[in-house]
């Protein structure tokens, strides 16, 4: 069964957000050194992270993101890592190709980021828009 | 290093100069290639890459860091290859290893029509180059003994003079010799009942004189070195008696005569 890690973040800046773009792409940055000082923490921190599927920029500065998860990857992994780049989190979750959703708790108090219970039977795995709903009505 | 891993078994000599800035460039276009291509490797490679890049560690553990493309990613980060360090870093991996690695260059870049990746894709035709030695036990493994992909290259060499196109640009056209000492020893293996197929099939439409492009295909070296061979009885029983048959069912055929065909 697929499964795809939705994640859903917030840059206002537009150069920043360019930055997060360019480092999920297939174009990102390979050596520290090729990259400007200021930029360099978020190189560093998401340096080794898979690529993602989509990274689809929304409105108001959002960014959707769009992970392919295998059985053994841990969706805290993504989360800590666009936190220690300094990006915002505003919500994530994972969506199972047969149907059915579940979000991840996001970390509080310096701890990581965990898979939760709270679950439905919606299908979105195909609806990187519906996604974008779930998650910003879940943290407003 | 912007993650912790454990890698302790060293591959390259640490005498050698790993973080020059041509590698630093090389290790650029080798990420690139890497990340288009070699998708099926473990999701935490990356590290592991760039530790074997630049520092020439690998952990203890064979395939743990990247699975069976490991002997490969070895060749294609050292400093320098040559045919004894590819032969001895795949006498160290199951076979399978050299079988992915021959087929993902099989099925993609044989002929090399990319343009990127110049450098990788170089180094990775010769390590396939090299994987034709009898040093590499291929035929030694039981279960993989079904598996003969230098068969499919040498077929393919065939398909391009078929086809109308040189033969020389192929992989395959580097490795006759050695398909053609193997022949016997694969000629009855289940797996390589398709390709004898093809071949035969291929060969019959290039001594019927049915090729594309006949004045460039019927003074190809290859082909010509081919029927030397055939002519001086010089190809292993099977396929000299596969061409003799071929020849005896043509009404019309090509001649090959003092060096040169006639079609």
């Amino acid at each position: 069964m697929e499964c795809l890690l939705y994640v859903l973040v917030s840059i206002s800046e537009e150069e920043k957000r360019a930055q997060l773009l360019l480092n999920l792409s297939v174009e990102k940055p390979v050596l520290e050194e090729d990259v400007e000082l200021q930029w360099r923490p978020m190189f560093n921190a998401l340096e080794f992270l898979p690529l993602p599927e989509k990274a689809k920029v929304l409105d108001d500065g959002r960014v959707l993101i769009a992970w392919p998860l295998r059985s053994d990857s841990d969706p805290a992994r993504y989360i800590s890592a666009l936190t220690a780049a300094n990006v915002f989190v505003m919500g994530a979750l994972e969506a199972f190709e047969d149907g059915g959703y579940c979000y991840v708790e996001l970390p509080k108090n310096g701890e990581s980021a965990v898979r939760g219970n709270r679950c439905a039977e919606e299908e979105v795995f195909f609806s990187p828009r519906r996604v974008a709903e779930l998650l910003s009505s879940a943290t407003s | 290093m912007s993650q912790h891993i454990e890698a302790t078994r060293r591959v390259f000599d640490e005498s050698c100069a790993l973080n020059s800035e041509g590698r630093k460039l090389y290790y650029k276009e080798l990420v690139s290639f890497v990340r288009e291509w070699l998708i099926s490797l473990p999701e935490d490679y990356a590290p592991y890459l760039k530790t074997l890049f630049f520092q020439g560690l690998l952990p203890e553990e064979h395939e743990k860091a990247m699975r069976a493309m490991e002997p490969l990613l070895i060749c294609l980060c050292a400093p320098s290859i040559d045919r004894e360090f590819i032969v001895s870093i795949f006498r160290e991996y199951p076979i399978y290893c050299a079988a992915h690695a021959v087929e993902l260059f099989r099925v993609h870049f044989d002929p090399n029509e990319e343009e990127k990746w110049g450098e990788v894709i170089q180094r990775y035709r010769y390590v396939v180059e090299c994987l034709a030695d009898q040093r590499v036990p291929w035929l030694e493994d039981p279960e993989e003994a079904g598996r003969f992909p230098f068969l499919r290259l040498y077929v393919r060499v065939f398909a391009k003079l078929h086809n109308g196109t040189s033969a020389s640009q192929t992989v395959g056209a580097t490795m006759l010799d050695y398909v053609e000492s193997q022949f016997e020893k694969v000629k009855d293996l289940p797996a390589s009942q398709e390709f004898l197929l093809s071949l035969r099939k291929r060969l019959t439409a290039l001594l019927a004189g049915e090729a594309d492009n006949p004045e460039l295909v019927y003074s190809d070296p290859v082909l010509l070195e081919f029927l030397n061979r055939y002519s001086s009885k010089q190809l292993p029983p099977s396929l000299q008696l596969m061409v003799e048959e071929i020849y005896s069912g043509l009404s019309h055929h090509i001649d090959f005569f003092n060096g040169e065909i006639k079609y």
